[in-house]
């Protein structure tokens, strides 16, 4: 948290100092645990009372809820696999955070991103599958660092805010795919589904649906740690964090290097637009993402922006996202909007529990 | 063809107003330094509850002024966080969306309520003699009531920049929070009231949308994600309006035209997905996104911390 609340600064201009460091270390390094405890606890305490309220065995449920996506095949492959495009829509946002920049364009830049590379998926021929592959990830890779180049020039020529410029976007891009998959892409009659991908493009799986990609998402995240911490691009990236005016006065490109991280930020979410696509469903249609991007910003927000917690955040929010499947077994009784109940309270608890932590300690 | 002007720009002019009355009230809480980011949030809040108590009350009053209660429940929250607490403008706006979101859809789901007993003719106003005038008649004289609140509101706020030293306070708020702390007001208080009258006005246009505005062209009552980007628009506006209540109207109008023309297109063009008309008013804000002024109020977006 201390990141996102340092960047308002970065943001208005006024700023001099991001890594708000904290005096007595110690204590206040396990303070996010705190509060992330507490929200957790607040959601769960909402969910309780509903479920109490309706009758329901509170502890049968709570026991379901935790069991169910660890302890059954179905329940673990389909948590896992989620982590994929949840842990790279996170990286989204806590990447281009790391300049101060707000990409909260990831609903978006997953969905070009699925389209982009879903068309490569189905139309290249005769490619053995490790260029097959290559090509279709790189392209949804692509395709989202092209959203992000755009919002990126007008960031950086115009000034224009980036915030609302991607909200913008999302829908802008939401529409032009479903009007692509009712229009030239479209691979069932009228329905808003692709034709089948060819099997040169898929990932290969392991333990049901669970794909590479889960793997693939890890591994950036562990090189995004390792390039800011450890690079002269990344150590550029944390300056600018700090201070845009700094930056500037260090001689730091900062259209360049801004540019070239609000892309690859953007392209982290294109990439799990169409890891879906080619690991999970095998064709791309208008709702695979839903939600998606939502989910992420949450982990994201889970993690405090920091890219090193962004991996057990996106397992949090996977676990909690399991309910939807478990609250099947309850229809009728709980809707299937719960996952979101529950992470709209964590995020919630999350912003008042800092806050109201950083008021305290200042 | 006149006829299908005149019908076009008066169903714009019936969508411009949510919209229109969302801007007033971001320009109102961004005036005195507030960027309250989270106003598609509050917008879906207003739509849920005016949407449940007019189904449960069968009363349009009830709906709106339960629509006016949660919005100072929620301009206190928003206030608590952002004036009190410091906490960033955009983190908490972002977060509030997204709590909204999913907490509205959970809600609307939990109960059943049925929108057929949605009722709201008794808002519709014609005015004989005068909408008989082309174009503009059909427009203002034969239009929904809450058309006219909210061309008096946007005239109020004219009047409450301009003409009143409470605007002066708010301007002040937004600009120089240190002078106005000089002359003895207090910067917290002022921005307390702006941004719960920002989102009173943002749950009002959001209970418009469930209540009247969808009704228009789809069928009244609530879905997810009802407000479908009206907040964000709506902020985009006030920024493209530079703060000015008559230009907020002039880009409010612009928008609703825009919207009204691509659900005239969808009829008029049968073969092209519909999604193809449905971006047509995302692309003119994000044109506005981009004709919009640069020069913000000066300490927008900051917390105002007093010095010691």
């Amino acid at each position: 948290m201390a990141a996102f609340e340092a960047e308002s600064q970065a943001t208005s201009g006024g700023a001099e100092e991001i890594e708000v460091s904290r005096p007595g270390s110690e204590a206040s390094r396990y303070l996010p645990l705190g509060y992330l405890a507490l929200s957790l606890l607040l959601s769960y305490g909402v969910i309780g009372l509903v479920v109490w309220s309706l009758g329901l065995d509170v502890t049968g449920f709570f026991k379901d809820m935790f069991l169910y996506p660890l302890t059954t095949q179905s329940g673990l492959s389909t948590m896992l696999r989620r982590i994929s495009p949840i842990l790279l829509s996170s990286l989204t946002l806590a990447f281009a955070f790391r300049i101060g920049f707000w990409n909260v364009g990831s609903p978006g830049q997953l969905m070009v991103g699925m389209i982009a590379g879903t068309w490569v998926a189905i139309h290249l021929q005769g490619l053995p599958w490790f260029l097959h592959v290559g090509l279709t990830l790189t392209t949804g890779f692509g395709a989202g660092a092209l959203l992000g180049l755009i919002l990126a020039y007008a960031k950086f020529h115009f000034g224009v805010n980036e915030v609302l410029l991607s909200l913008l976007l999302n829908f802008v891009s939401q529409y032009s795919v479903t009007a692509l998959l009712y229009g030239p892409m479209q691979g069932r009659p009228l329905l808003p589904y692709t034709a089948p991908i060819l099997p040169s493009a898929e990932l290969p799986r392991f333990f049901g649906r669970v794909h590479v990609g889960v793997l693939l998402a890890i591994t950036l995240v562990l090189i995004t740690v390792a390039v800011i911490r450890y690079t002269r691009f990344g150590y550029m990236m944390r300056v600018m964090g700090s201070s845009m005016a700094a930056a500037r006065a260090a001689g730091i490109d900062v259209v360049r290097v801004g540019t070239i991280a609000v892309c690859v930020s953007a392209g982290f979410s294109g990439l799990a637009g169409v890891m879906e696509v080619t690991g999970v469903y095998g064709y791309g249609f208008d709702t695979i993402v839903q939600g998606i991007g939502f989910y992420g910003m949450i982990s994201a927000f889970i993690a405090f922006g920091r890219l090193g917690y962004l991996i057990p955040a996106a397992v949090i929010t996977s676990m909690v996202l399991s309910t939807g499947e478990l609250v099947k077994a309850y229809s009728k009784v709980l809707p299937s909007q719960t996952p979101q109940l529950l992470l709209g309270l964590i995020a919630f608890g999350l912003l008042l529990t800092t806050a109201l932590g950083q008021r305290a300690s200042r | 063809m006149q006829a299908a002007i005149e019908t076009t720009l008066s169903l714009g002019m019936l969508i411009a107003i949510p919209i229109l009355i969302a801007a007033l009230g971001e320009a109102i809480s961004e005036r005195a330094g507030v960027l309250n980011i989270g106003l598609e949030g509050v917008m879906e809040w207003g739509a849920l509850v005016g949407f449940i108590a007019v189904t449960s009350f069968q009363s349009l009053v009830v709906g709106f002024t339960a629509a006016l209660m949660i919005g100072v429940i929620f301009g206190l929250v928003v206030a608590i966080l952002t004036v009190s607490l410091h906490a960033n403008q955009f983190y908490t706006g972002i977060v509030l969306w997204i709590f909204s979101l999913g907490v509205t859809g959970f809600i609307h789901r939990m109960g059943f309520w049925h929108a057929s007993t949605l009722d709201t003719s008794p808002l519709d106003v014609v005015i004989p003699p005068f909408d008989r005038i082309p174009i503009l008649g059909p427009v203002l004289f034969r239009t929904n009531a809450m058309t006219y609140v909210a061309l008096v509101l946007t005239l109020m706020v004219w009047v409450l920049f301009e003409k009143t030293r409470a605007g002066l306070w708010i301007k002040a708020a937004g600009h120089r929070p240190e002078a106005l702390d000089t002359v003895g007001v207090s910067v917290v208080r002022v921005r307390y009231l702006c941004v719960v009258m920002c989102s009173v006005l943002a749950a009002i246009a959001g209970a418009h949308i469930s209540l009247i505005a969808t009704g228009l062209y789809y069928s009244a009552g609530f879905f997810e994600g009802i407000v479908a980007g009206r907040g964000w628009i709506a902020i985009i506006l006030v920024n493209f309006g530079s703060w000015r209540p008559l230009r907020i109207l002039f880009g409010a109008i612009l928008i609703g035209a825009s919207w009204a023309l691509q659900i005239r297109l969808q009829t008029l063009l049968p073969g092209y997905p519909v999604h193809v008309f449905l971006m047509l008013p995302y692309v003119v804000a994000l044109m506005f996104l981009f004709l919009g002024r640069v020069s913000f109020p000066e300490a927008l977006g900051r917390a105002y911390v007093r010095q010691r």
